[in-house]
């Protein structure tokens, strides 16, 4: 046991001047110590498998222009922070589809080149980029 | 609102990357479509903050919140993202709050110092 890492001494010494606490404080004392193993436990699996931070909890898109992108809809308040993340997420997936959907088409046509007109193409023909249409004039 | 066009922009090496990374080697990618799907990647923005705040007003609350962001992906269509976004958002909570509990943890042993000191 790792006594060394937690004084247990402390736990029953601090702020036990009443008899009639001392039961509720050994009560609250046991707890902490349940939770102490179960993060001890946790730290061990943790160990063994790491959250995935690389590929899922970071964001290539930039979060602070996303969220000032979101916030120039006048019907925005607030925005909390999971939010952002998942449009941020959301807009990486989208140019993952409109890529592949884009070289579909021009594959077809044995291009190499993605041109804008593999993108109007896959506007006018794709279900869900139908808000895409007239986004493309330029 | 002083806010420049450019605010809307995102960074085109960011985008051409992530396009480019998600097609095989050896596509090439003209300007006019990087610049086409940078502008259509800002318009998608847009288009789900729009959805889920409607979400949001229906539900009368005030505050955009993830759960928000996964209902207006099913209405606009893109369904088969909310697999792959939830399992994003866990991860995501589960990094910040492991960020926040050791920075509370150093806290509360600072704390416990300062009271076994006073007594």
């Amino acid at each position: 046991m790792s006594e060394e890492v937690y004084d247990t001494d402390h736990f029953f010494t601090s702020d036990n001047q009443n008899s009639e606490n001392f039961e509720s404080n050994l009560e609250s004392n046991s707890e902490q110590l349940e939770l102490i193993d179960e993060r001890q436990a946790d730290a061990v699996i943790e160990k063994k498998t790491p959250p995935q931070r690389n590929e899922t909890t970071r964001t290539k898109l930039p979060i602070a222009r996303i969220r000032n992108i979101m916030r120039m809809d006048p019907d925005v308040s607030i925005v909390n922070s999971d939010a952002v993340f998942l449009v941020t997420k959301a807009t990486e997936l989208f140019l993952e589809t409109m890529a592949k959907e884009a070289y579909t088409y021009m594959s077809l046509n044995k291009r190499k080149t993605m041109a804008k007109k593999d993108l109007d193409h896959v506007i006018n023909n794709v279900d869900c980029l139908y808000f895409l249409e007239g986004a493309m004039d330029f | 609102m002083a806010e420049k066009l450019e605010d809307l922009n995102l960074p085109m090496s960011v985008v051409t990357r992530i396009v480019k990374e998600s097609l095989p080697d050896g596509v090439a990618i003209s300007k006019e479509a990087r610049t086409g799907l940078a502008k259509a990647a800002s318009v998608f923005v847009l288009y789900v903050t729009s959805a889920a705040t409607n979400i949001v007003k229906n539900h009368k609350r005030k505050t955009l919140t993830g759960p928000d962001v996964l209902e207006a992906m099913k209405d606009i269509e893109f369904d088969r993202f909310v697999g792959p976004l939830t399992e994003a958002l866990e991860n995501y909570k589960q990094a910040v709050s492991a960020r926040k509990s050791g920075a509370g943890k150093k806290k509360e042993e600072a704390e416990e110092i300062e009271t076994i000191e006073e007594d």
